[in-house]
């Protein structure tokens, strides 16, 4: 081991991280490796602020996991978002009502994700109204996700469609102070898709 | 929303700074990430590249004093901060994403007395700045917290 160190400790390249295509395919930055098997399953999260170049959009993270590697260059898919803890933390309020609902959902390519949806109330709200919000939640995003592929439904999520679409139908109930889908991580990956893909291949599936 | 208002005055000044060093020249920023684990015993300030995945330079409070009890002092904050922005200047990183956390879970979730000390001196150093985000683990439950059924028995 001590004497294996010298030698890969020199011959560290660097590789430059892409988004995938669904999010305009820009760089995010470089990793170092000695190895670009070791780059896969990486994570990095950036804020959507430097995905779209626009300050409002400051509190959204995604995460974005390394699955091929193209000489130089790491190629991502989404592989999760969430709130800033901060800005998450600004929304809750004394007297109002905050409804998660957690999914478990499955794209049309495979993708198994778990997302949470948040809304926020002006006012203290019944429980049967929030159970009917949560049944909303609920239909929205599974047949978002059912008639989806990841890269469609993770923009949906993070750039506020799903969002928008839950506002509307939970509107006929009452009118929320924000909607969001707060958090989403994919839990797991189609199986028969990384077999084909040379590289990814040779790792073991997560799960 | 109120972050983006103090951020960005800052950011402009210090590219205005940048490039007047580089002779209008347009900088390339490099990024890594500055995670900061400060508890009230220790701290360790551990510089990484975007994915966390490649260690940059770690100090921690104890290579910069002798006594077990000012580990944890904004001094020894300062220097090992200072220790790890000059390492990771030298490789080339000019700008940085800060990571504080505490103990969390059972244990203390407010980082300790260090950690204003290290953020402060990273800023002197010249590299630009992005987010300061807190990454404390906070449990929805939590475990037990050690010590058994009768306590910490001293």
């Amino acid at each position: 081991m001590s004497s294996r160190k010298p030698a890969e400790k020199g011959a560290k390249s660097e590789y430059t991280i892409m988004t995938p295509s669904y999010f305009a395919e820009r760089t995010i930055g470089v990793t170092l490796s000695d190895d670009p098997s070791k780059l896969l399953n990486r994570t990095v999260k950036v804020s959507l602020y430097t995905l779209t170049d626009d300050p409002t959009k400051q509190y959204i993270l995604v995460k974005f996991q390394i699955v091929k590697v193209n000489g130089n260059i790491a190629e991502t898919i989404f592989y999760g978002h969430e709130y800033d803890r901060e800005f998450l933390r600004s929304l809750v309020r004394r007297g109002t009502s905050r409804i998660d609902g957690f999914y478990n959902v499955e794209t049309k390519d495979g993708y198994k994700l778990r997302v949470q949806c948040t809304v926020f109330t002006h006012n203290r709200v019944r429980s049967g109204k929030k159970t009917s919000i949560r049944h909303i939640m609920e239909e929205v995003v599974e047949t978002s996700a059912k008639s989806l592929e990841l890269g469609q439904f993770a923009q949906e999520m993070v750039l506020g469609k799903t969002a928008s679409d839950i506002y509307n139908s939970v509107k006929k109930i009452l009118l929320p102070r924000h909607v969001g889908v707060v958090k989403s991580k994919v839990l797991a990956k189609p199986q028969p898709q990384a077999s084909v893909e040379g590289v990814a291949a040779q790792q073991p599936q997560p799960q | 929303m109120v972050k983006t208002k103090i951020l960005t005055p800052l950011y402009s000044l210090r590219m205005s700074e940048s490039q007047k060093s580089q002779e209008g020249e347009q900088r390339r920023e490099v990024w890594g990430i500055i995670h900061i684990y400060s508890s009230y015993n220790n701290i360790v300030v551990h510089a990484t590249d975007i994915t966390g995945a490649e260690t940059l330079a770690v100090a921690s409070g104890g290579m910069f004093v002798e006594s077990g009890r000012l580990e944890s002092s904004p001094y020894a904050a300062t220097r090992a901060a200072n220790y790890v922005m000059e390492a990771i200047k030298q490789k080339g990183i000019n700008a940085v994403h800060i990571r504080v956390r505490a103990p969390g879970g059972v244990k203390s979730k407010t980082p300790g007395p260090g950690t204003q000390a290290a953020i402060r001196a990273i800023a002197r150093s010249g590299v630009m700045i992005g987010r300061i985000e807190d990454v404390t683990p906070l449990p929805h439950d939590s475990v037990r917290r050690k010590g058994g059924r009768r306590g910490r028995r001293v």
